[in-house]
């Protein structure tokens, strides 16, 4: 079971990967399509906002990112990015 | 007025897309999936190695009209409904560059309808990618072609009695020879489709299902950018082999077909201009 | 003889056949092709049409792209993107499918783009007389599209010039990087008189960016004549053309200083080149007191009245204009020093001769305008100038 409620369809990966979650505050307009469909609440729209007095998607839970990048591809301004890294202490940017 | 940047990490940590697209052009609603399409254009034109020598984006006037100057390339943003006629002769001008034309529903089945159906018929090789709203969104909501039965818009006050267009019929009817719809949050099949279109020799139309919650949605069940694409994502029917014009898109009984619909491989446009040419000229010189 | 037999794969090689006989519409094509147009996007109207069917005989030999499209909005916007190709771009009409471009024109006045649109006018308004020519559509050409712009447009005068001004609404659109205009009337366009071909003409070609695309910005002004250099698509330039009001990367913009700037600079980039532009042909006119102005075909009955005229005394000369808009207010002050009146022949209801009361300060002014499909016969303006010199 996933944090969301969601039952994985395969097993768990064995090696643990990580990545790290970029958000450009400046470019995201706070549309919350991320932090809504990302399958593993890994984002969230935080309480800071940006020169454009827009609240941002911020990593709540870099640990639990599996790479789908669905966030990266969804977004509609290219706002967020995902990254595959070597080790837990490079998730945090 | 206020340029969004991506100033906060250094050249290598940029967005994978920083040298594709215009960061500071995306003028769209909060959540609106147009974003959405251009990045995903952008993703698969990236994925192919193509730069700006490759290609070129023209798109009309409305909130996808907007779109062409998101790219980092020969971008043209035309008049209302003309973006295929121009295209058209920008191909067959440099039948070297891949021509994509964005644009949304009202712009390329109203005003520009007579556009789409030639283009269609000649089978011109650019590759039309229709932003389907149901809705005139930059002119604050009025109905459009595909405005659902019964919709509420701000020139149907009581509830639009035309039936909308299907397009995917209608560009399969006047001759596309790659016809597909997706929905505007699957960006995987939306790329994949759009790097058919990329071989495809002739004409190619991708209807793309983007709600607008703005002028829609909100005259309609008040609804936002998430629960529409919530809602979409129900509906969506993903079929093979469906024929064009049992395509439905009925937002409001439940059902949007969605797939590929059309894919004929043969000579495009450009292929039969070449041999008309080549056939003239050898009679013109086998005359001398 | 027929016209379309010729061998002339390259009009501008030296060895073509030194003169034909042929149509209005013959010649302009055959300009066309000389000034090194490769792109015809076209509908049939009548008296143009001509002009299509040579251009699609003759593209195909010459590598270029003839197409007939579905409309005459879809025609110009075919031209428009070949021109953004780098190919020079030509489309013909008369005064309905000039109605129908009418906000394509501003789309390439905005977005600066080279081309030549050739209008062979006829009866209006609306369908009118479509076989019979006029010359009621002087103002339609100037102001068909909407806001505050300036437009190129050359008046031919015989079949030579149908050619020559045809080369030269090439060049001029090039070299201003604005659409141009060529208005000729549907008897220049049908009737037929030897038409010589230059071998040796100057074709111009548009500015291209000097600098890397990394630093180019697409209407960045550089040189005096306000003209900005122009990147085509299919090199390794990225640029936004949009038809909105733009800065100088082609940013959109909302601010009343964004409007003012660019249509102030759209507007001098034109005017300020007037005396390059206009042109216009004069005859008798040294001690002349009276000077009859005249266009188009309608020029010659002028010209033979202004002859019988000067033979039986009377100090009389001509104007002719070959070229409408920017209206020569230069000419205008000219005759203003020396002559006492300036009568204008033309073959509609008194349109151009508006603009030349505007020197009504300087000189009388009178018409000969009838709305008629037929040039003044040399007796009809004899007769009547004799009324205007006694008057």
């Amino acid at each position: 079971m996933f944090p969301s409620g969601r039952k994985p369809i395969l097993a768990l990966p064995q090696v643990k990967k990580y990545y790290r979650i970029t958000v450009d505050s400046e470019q995201c307009d706070g549309c919350r399509l991320c932090a809504a469909f990302c399958p593993l609440n890994v984002l969230e729209i935080g309480i800071e906002t940006n020169r454009r007095m827009l609240h941002y998607a911020s990593v709540s839970n870099p640990l639990s990112c599996l790479g789908c990048n669905y966030c990266e591809r969804i977004c509609p301004t290219a706002a967020i990015f995902v990254r595959k890294v070597n080790s837990e202490q490079e998730t945090l940017a | 007025m206020p340029q969004p940047s991506s100033g906060d990490f250094n050249q290598q940590n940029s967005h994978p897309l920083a040298e594709m697209i215009n960061l500071n052009r995306f003028v769209f609603c909060a959540g609106c999936l147009i974003g959405t399409v251009i990045t995903s254009l952008a993703t698969c034109l990236k994925n192919e190695d193509l730069n700006t020598r490759d290609y070129a984006i023209v798109s009309g006037i409305g909130c996808t009209g907007r779109s062409s100057g998101c790219f980092k390339a020969p971008a043209f943003h035309t008049t209302h409904g003309r973006a295929i006629p121009f295209a058209t002769g920008l191909k067959l001008a440099k039948p070297s560059i891949k021509v994509f034309v964005l644009s949304g529903d009202g712009d390329i089945s109203a005003i520009g309808g007579n556009h789409l159906i030639h283009a269609a018929r000649r089978n011109i090789d650019i590759s039309v990618i229709c932003v389907n709203n149901s809705v005139y969104g930059m002119t604050g909501g009025q109905a459009a072609p595909t405005t659902q039965l019964g919709d509420i818009t701000s020139t149907t006050p009581y509830g639009n009695v035309e039936p909308p267009f299907n397009l995917v019929g209608l560009a399969a009817a006047a001759g596309a020879t790659y016809v597909a719809r997706w929905p505007g949050y699957d960006t995987l099949r939306l790329q994949k489709s759009l790097r058919k279109t990329l071989k495809h020799r002739g004409f190619s139309f991708i209807e793309v299902i983007v709600p607008c919650f703005t002028q829609y949605g909100r005259r309609n069940r008040k609804e936002g950018a998430i629960e529409m694409i919530e809602r979409l994502r129900d509906i969506v029917d993903l079929r093979v082999g469906c024929l064009p014009h049992e395509a439905v898109l009925d937002l409001n009984r439940g059902l949007a077909v969605c797939g590929e619909f059309v894919e004929t491989d043969g000579e495009g446009f450009v292929e039969q201009l070449q041999k008309l040419r080549d056939r003239v000229k050898a009679k013109a010189a086998g005359k001398q | 003889m027929k016209t379309d037999n010729i061998a002339v794969e390259n009009p501008s090689s030296a060895a073509v056949a030194a003169a034909v006989l042929a149509s209005g519409n013959h010649a302009c094509a055959e300009g066309a092709l000389a000034a090194g147009c490769r792109f015809f996007g076209g509908y049939p109207i009548t008296p143009s049409s001509e002009i299509a069917e040579l251009m699609s005989k003759r593209l195909p030999l010459l590598d270029g792209t003839f197409l007939q499209m579905e409309d005459e909005i879809a025609s110009i916007m075919a031209c428009l993107g070949a021109s953004f190709a780098g190919i020079k771009a030509m489309t013909a009409t008369s005064g309905p499918g000039i109605s129908l471009m009418a906000e394509s024109i501003g789309l390439a006045v905005m977005m600066e783009v080279p081309l030549v649109i050739v209008t062979v006018m006829r009866g209006g308004p609306s369908t009118g007389q479509p076989t019979n020519a006029s010359q009621s559509d002087v103002y339609q050409v100037r102001y068909a599209s909407h806001g505050d712009y300036e437009l190129i447009v050359l008046s031919p005068g015989n079949v030579q010039e149908m050619y020559e001004l045809t080369i030269r609404a090439f060049n001029l659109s090039e070299r201003y990087r604005t659409p141009v205009i060529l208005a000729a009337d549907g008897i220049l366009g049908q009737m037929m008189e030897p038409l010589f071909l230059n071998p040796e003409i100057e074709k111009e070609q548009r500015k291209l960016p000097r600098v890397g695309p990394q630093d180019y910005k697409p209407y960045q002004v550089l040189d005096e004549d306000l003209v900005p250099a122009m990147a085509l698509a299919g090199t390794e330039y990225d640029f936004y053309a949009t038809g909105l009001t733009h800065d100088e990367m082609g940013n959109p913009r909302m601010e009343p200083e964004a409007a003012e700037s660019l249509i102030t600079r759209l507007c001098t980039k034109i005017q300020r080149a007037r005396c390059q532009i206009n042109d216009w042909e004069t005859y008798r006119l040294e001690d002349a007191t009276h000077v009859l102005l005249a266009y188009g075909i309608n020029a010659r009955g002028a010209r033979e009245a202004v002859e019988k005229l000067r033979s039986e005394g009377y100090r009389v000369g001509m104007v002719r204009l070959k070229s409408l808009w920017p209206f020569p207010d230069e000419l205008m002050e000219q005759l203003g020093h020396r002559v006492e009146k300036v009568v204008v022949s033309e073959m509609n209801n008194g349109m151009l001769i508006r603009e030349v009361e505007r020197f009504r300060h300087r000189f009388r002014v009178s018409g000969i305008t009838v709305p008629t499909p037929m040039p003044l016969k040399p007796s009809e303006i004899y007769r009547r100038m004799i009324e205007e010199v006694s008057k």
